[in-house]
């Protein structure tokens, strides 16, 4: 084997080593946007973008905020090739007010959470019932805070990268994700 | 002095840092004396560390293999183009 097969085989390995890292991160945000059936005509969409653009990354943001910038992107070339409406329009009401049944008229507790005593993030997490309830609870969330949420927590994402692929104010942004926490938080209030 | 509900307006803000020292400070005065709020912050802090922590499944062998053959029919194109 000569040195140019050599090298060809190397850089096919490498590459595969950072398909099968980013992948999963990359079908999150596929899922997110386009749902399941079509993420992953996504997700190769955006390998192919990926794997020509590599040489000319600059390394202006980190790699994998790069790789989900461009996979958000194939997504939402892939809502409107179908014709399907725009992935989030600009939200009229930015007041990040939550729980508003939970407070008396003088904005105190009438309804507070119960203590968490021993929950830590692993422990929720070890939690399987729990882990696959708040799954179901995210994938119910309105599409924008949903979308926002993932992309912050799971991707994450930093606001102003989150506003340029949602197309958003960064003050939007932060009401989504304020708005989708909450829920979040409720629904698991509810589990327990 | 902040109420409740302020608190839970500015959570999110508060626990990410984006605060003015000034309200940052009206916070923290606010939870020294009010066990529910600490206790709601606290569930806050630790959901959205769990979000965080969450790792997605591995992708199986064959699709990074859907993956790469798709990569090389496209760069495979380019060159008899």
């Amino acid at each position: 084997m000569d040195r140019e097969d050599q090298s060809k085989i190397e850089r096919e390995q490498a590459f595969r080593q950072l398909v099968t890292t980013h992948t999963p991160y990359m079908r999150i945000v596929a899922c997110t946007i386009v749902g399941q059936l079509q993420a992953d005509d996504v997700v190769q969409e955006a390998w192919v973008s990926i794997y020509k653009g590599l040489p000319k990354f600059q390394h202006r943001s980190s790699l994998k905020t790069w790789i989900t910038t461009i996979t958000a992107n194939e997504a939402k070339n892939y809502l409107r090739k179908q014709s399907r409406s725009p992935l989030l329009e600009s939200l009229t009401d930015e007041h990040g007010e939550v729980m508003q049944e939970r407070f008396d008229k003088s904005g105190r507790w009438s309804r507070p959470f119960a203590p968490w005593h021993t929950e830590t993030p692993e422990a929720l997490l070890c939690n399987d019932q729990l882990t696959d309830y708040m799954q179901r609870a995210i994938e119910q969330l309105p599409e924008q805070q949903r979308i926002a949420l993932q992309l912050k927590e799971c991707n994450g994402m930093s606001l102003n990268e989150i506003c340029n692929i949602l197309e958003v104010s960064p003050s939007n942004v932060r009401v989504l994700i304020h708005r989708a926490r909450h829920k979040l938080l409720e629904q698991v209030e509810n589990f327990r | 002095m902040l109420n409740c509900r302020e608190i839970a307006n500015h959570s999110s803000d508060y626990l990410e840092g984006r605060l003015p020292r000034s309200r940052r400070l009206a916070i923290w005065l606010h939870l020294m004396i009010c066990s529910h709020c600490r206790r709601y912050l606290n569930n806050l802090k630790t959901l959205t560390a769990s979000l965080a922590k969450r790792t997605p499944p591995a992708e199986d062998e064959a699709e990074i293999d859907k993956i790469m053959n798709r990569i090389k029919r496209e760069t495979d194109k380019g060159t008899s183009e």
